[in-house]
């Protein structure tokens, strides 16, 4: 990356930036003359100085030069011009003013435009040139960057140089010559109105920059403390769980409001700065006219200046200062600019550096070279050892484990050889090419690495696994078909941008080895080994198929969801489903579920505020529910503070089997209070009476089992069940998708759509029997990869939180092994997994591997060790390495080790 | 109903002294899962992720071997099945088969585990059932070692 600001803005926008100086000095010629037609109307036409000895008429638009004395002082007339009396001389000089106000209007509109776009060019490229430039540090400085700072640094740190960048030329270059315009034109009128103002700028240009020092510095300061609060507030928020579950949060708050309260120092002082130098900078503007009456009044009482000249004169002095003021301004920027942009380039460190050949792609080692580490050194940010002089060949392919305690040096030579980290001191090559100069490309294409953190982003399970797939360079370019097209990849083009757009088709099936299968297939596969198949295949049950879809595909699940209740009938199974009856009560359903008996399709009904809605609300008071509503929502309540009266707020069971958090509950109980005092539930204010009610729509007996629903009631909700559809008004059309045996719904999960009712609770292996009967039916009709396909669409959440862990690690090692790496680095990726699940998936990778190398990172080796090598480390140090059919060889690595 | 699985845990001894409140949270914070006879309830092997307290009928505890599986005894009402696993983070050491028609509670592990940590009356009758087996285990120790 560029270190001199100005070097890499001209080197990326010169041409524009010259066009656009271009532009000002055309511009200029009519700027002069926006002072000189104003004197001219003053006084050729309204004192009519052109009109004097008795002419009648004078000329307009005449165009005359007059040839200096010493050159002869011959007058060539170009053109005479049009005479005109004094009244359409006025006008038509007026006109003259008018037409440059709109010129010169056209003119800074076309440089403000041209600059602000070039600014916005400039700032699309800085902000690519530095996510680049993340891309290409090590990886152990990547790690140690705050990802918020760094967020934070690319969107907003640079948007103020982005805004400066169209000004660092065209700015000062057009104020500056528009301020000499100016004075040149004040001289003109009077050498010593001229001098005056010159003077008068001086001393803004001297005194005030130096008072902004200061307000820079602060300036400086206020941003790194910023941005150390971001980066702050980021780890905060990372660790919210923490901060409950120790209940943390007046202590964070504390260091929060420290920051705070040092930000606001600043800032204060930055204000109080900001308006010193502002109002200096008013007063010098605002004395100035007092020279100019003083002075130039009483040049044009003795008749050295006509009023015309002073009257222009103190025009084009009150157009001064802006430039003056703005040059002013336009400096204080630059050098903010530069510092920041400096600053930033100095926040990342020095980047990797590959050679043109390891970036074109080199042959890369065939399967069979070792992994051979020289005298390996890596030491931790205060010096102390990770690994002391590592020498080992490891042999491939194979099966190699690293085996010491968490943090001792097998989890340095893993990080290593999956190019986590770079080491300090030694080599570590495959085969004749150094991990370190490999370049991205090539590393990708012989190993793959997982680590102890799942690392997902936002969007489905399949973008996550499949980026293993994409392409390492942008996809071929189609023909641009249409004009916005052409002027996307135009507007790329010349901001350095990369022209493929990310919705074009990244996949490349090459990345596959040639023996395996479709993506798709592989993808599964992959996902299998992590041993997750079935849990794609049950989010995928909880998918929905969206509207529009194949029709082929709805009248095939309509199909299974028939096949599915003959089977389980036949395989008297049938009660492990409540199926979706219109004359029966629900049990496994909440009450309000039963009411509306659909899924809910736009904006109202919802789940949360169900008594909130006015026809909801209707249909409980007309069936007499609303009371016996709100009673239930006491029992509820009654219960839950009963059983949870000794959990602290906010503990987790508190929050996964209260009905309400513990504040809401406490204010509820309070509600119940009340109650008792005013004597029963019917004199609570509604609203209080609306959250029982709301409660109580929530509840499901078959969950729950508090004894509150009895028959009587079910028949009662059963029947408002009927006139809730019945009396549906015309404004809730299109709300609600009501349960019909033989229709499709599209808002709800697949799940439901096959069963046609839920799986009972309280049943022995229920869902694993039904899914089993599911997934039979759903083969036979060829469903499952539909159903697989919406499970891979399911979205994982920002950084993989809408998932369990095991989830998460389980994506992420499909992700490392889909495109069949010749060595897979398995570095604590199995810890978020149950043992014996581990143990599997470990047996899964080694079969996967078959022909590779595996290389896994382990705390203690298991009873049934298969590797082929074993390398044993103490701390930082590697004291035995075992190969198989071979003695330890101890001696070597302990006699390295000790030298 | 929540109270009548509360009545059931109420007549084991290891709850006895509980209070009714935790016994409900207990209640609560489970599954209640009917079994028919012959259902496998938890699989020898297999990671432990959930616990059962049989509340009726009758399940055989199974040692799958090569030569197939032999029963080790038969529990009822009040037994506790898989809570080693849950404790030590271990497989299942047995399959749990259901021999009669029976009712349990199911937990998950980590539900299990935190109300441990939060009701020390659940601890502390974990500890008391623990150590009567201990007790007992020795004791049979004692007798096989007479026996000789």
């Amino acid at each position: 990356m560029e270190t001199d600001f100005y070097r890499y803005v001209w080197r990326n926008t010169r041409p524009e930036q010259l066009a656009i100086l271009g532009l000002i000095l055309v511009s200029l010629p009519f700027y002069f003359a926006s002072f000189e037609v104003p004197k001219r109307i003053i006084n050729e036409a309204i004192q009519g100085r052109a009109f004097q000895d008795g002419q009648e008429t004078a000329a307009f638009l005449s165009l005359i030069f007059s040839a200096p004395p010493w050159w002869g002082g011959d007058r060539i007339v170009v053109f005479p011009g049009f005479q005109l009396d004094r009244t359409a001389l006025l006008f038509a000089l007026s006109f003259v003013f008018l037409a440059l106000v709109f010129i010169n209007g056209g003119f800074k509109r076309s440089v403000n435009t041209s600059k602000g776009i070039l600014g916005e060019r400039m700032l699309r490229r800085f902000r690519l040139d530095l996510y680049a430039l993340l891309l290409r540090l090590k990886p152990e400085d990547v790690r140690a960057m705050k990802p918020a700072e760094v967020s934070t640094t690319i969107n907003n740190e640079v948007e103020p140089i982005g805004g400066f960048i169209g000004d660092a030329f065209i700015q000062p270059f057009m104020l500056a010559t528009q301020a000499l315009t100016a004075l040149i034109f004040i001289a003109l009128q009077n050498v010593w109105l001229g001098v005056l103002a010159m003077a008068i700028v001086l001393i803004q240009a001297f005194i005030i920059p130096r008072m902004r020092k200061e307000q820079l510095r602060l300036g400086r300061q206020r941003q790194a403390e910023s941005r150390r609060l971001a980066g702050r507030i980021g780890e905060l928020v990372e660790i919210t769980p923490v901060i409950h579950n120790h209940a943390a949060g007046a202590f964070t708050t504390a260091d929060i409001g420290e920051r705070l309260g040092r930000l606001f120092d600043i800032r204060m002082r930055l204000y109080q700065r900001k308006f010193a130098v502002k109002f200096l900078n008013n007063l010098l503007s605002q004395i100035t006219p007092f020279f100019f009456f003083a002075v130039g009044g009483y040049l044009a009482i003795n008749g050295v200046l006509d009023i015309g000249q002073l009257v222009v004169a103190i025009a084009a002095y009150r157009d001064l200062p802006t430039p003056i003021k703005e040059l002013i301004d336009w400096d204080q920027q630059r050098t903010e600019a530069v510092l920041k942009y400096n600053q930033i380039i100095a926040q990342f460190p020095p980047p990797l550096t590959y050679s043109p050949e390891a970036l074109a792609g080199r042959p890369l080692p065939g399967p069979s070279e070792p992994i051979v580490a020289e005298n390996l050194r890596v030491v931790d940010r205060v010096g102390a050892p990770l690994v002391e002089s590592l020498s080992a060949t490891l042999a491939r392919p194979g099966r190699i484990a690293l085996v010491g305690a968490s943090g001792s040096g097998r989890d340095i030579l893993a990080r290593l050889i999956g190019r986590q980290m770079m080491p300090q001191g030694g080599t570590l090559r495959i085969g004749g090419m150094a991990l370190a100069s490999m370049s991205d490309r090539e590393a990708s294409g012989v190993l793959s690495y997982a680590g102890p953190e799942p690392l997902l982003f936002q969007g489905s399970i399949r973008d996550n696994v499949v980026i293993a797939l994409v392409r390492t360079e942008a996809p071929p370019l189609p023909e641009a078909t249409d004009a916005a097209e052409r002027q996307r990849r135009r507007e790329a083009a010349r901001s350095g941008n990369p022209l493929a757009p990310f919705s074009a088709d990244w996949l490349d099936p090459a990345r596959l080895p040639e023996r395996a299968g479709s993506v798709e297939r592989e993808m599964f596969e992959a996902l299998a080994i992590a041993g997750m198949s079935s849990e794609i295949f049950r989010l995928g049950l909880q998918g929905r198929i969206a509207s529009g879809s194949d029709p082929t595909t709805v009248a095939r699940l309509l199909e299974a969801r028939r096949v599915i209740r003959e089977r389980l009938a036949e395989r008297d199974m049938a009660r492990l489903i409540e199926p979706f009856d219109p004359a029966g009560y629900h049990r496994n359903s909440t009450i309000g579920e039963n009411l509306m008996f659909g899924v809910r399709t736009g904006k109202l009904l919802a789940a949360d505020a169900l008594a909130a809605d006015p026809h909801m609300r209707a249909v409980l008071t007309s069936e007499r529910l609303w009371l016996p509503l709100a009673e239930l929502g006491k029992g509820i309540v009654e219960s839950a503070v009963e059983i949870f009266a000794d959990l602290p707020p906010g503990h987790p069971l508190f929050e996964r089997f209260a009905f309400a958090d513990a504040e809401a509950l406490a204010e509820l109980a309070r509600i119940l209070e009340a109650a008792r005092a005013a004597g029963g539930l019917a004199a609570l204010p509604e609203a209080d009476q609306a959250r029982l009610v709301d409660l109580a729509l929530g509840y499901a007996e078959a969950r729950t089992r508090f004894g509150l629903v009895d028959e009587a009631f079910e028949k009662r909700v059963v029947t408002a069940r009927r006139r809730f559809r019945q009396s549906l008004p015309l404004t809730y059309v299109g709300e609600i998708e009501f349960y019909e045996a033989e229709q499709f719904l599209a808002q709800a999960p697949v799940v439901d759509n096959l069963l046609f009712g839920r799986i009972a609770f309280g049943v022995a292996n229920a869902e694993q029997r039904v899914n089993e009967v599911m997934i039979e039916t759903l083969s036979a009709l060829d469903l499952e990869p539909a159903i697989n396909r919406l499970g891979l669409a399911h979205d994982v959440g920002p950084g993989g939180r809408f998932l369990f862990p095991p989830q998460r690690a389980a994506i992420a090692l499909a992700r490392a092994i889909l495109a069949r790496p010749q060595i897979l680095v398995i570095d604590g990726a199995l810890s978020a997994f149950p043992q014996a699940e581990a143990r599997r998936i470990l047996e899964a990778l080694g079969r996967r591997m078959q022909g590779g190398t595996l290389i896994v990172s382990l705390a203690q080796l298991p009873a049934d060790d298969e590797f082929d090598e074993v390398l044993s480390f103490e701390g930082p140090r590697l004291v035995s390495h075992r190969k198989r059919d071979a003695a330890p060889a101890l001696a070597q690595a302990s006699a390295e080790n000790v030298a | 109903m929540l109270t009548d699985d509360v009545a059931v845990l109420r007549r084991i001894p290891m709850f006895a002294e509980v209070d009714v409140p935790k016994l409900k949270l207990l209640g609560l914070a489970s599954r209640h899962i009917s079994y028919a006879a012959g259902d496998l309830m938890l699989r020898q092997g297999e990671d432990a992720r959930l616990l059962c307290i049989v509340l009726t009928g009758e399940v055989e505890v199974r040692r799958e071997t090569a030569g197939g599986p032999v029963p080790i005894t038969r529990l009822g009402a009040g037994a506790i099945l898989g809570e080693l696993g849950v404790v030590l983070d271990q497989p299942y050491s047995a399959s749990v088969v259901a021999v009669s028609e029976t009712t349990a509670l199911e937990m998950d592990k980590a539900i299990f585990l935190d109300l441990l940590r939060q009701v020390p009356q659940l601890s502390m009758a974990l500890i008391r059932e623990l150590a009567r087996r201990v007790v007992r285990t020795s004791d049979l120790y004692a007798e096989a070692l007479r026996g000789h």
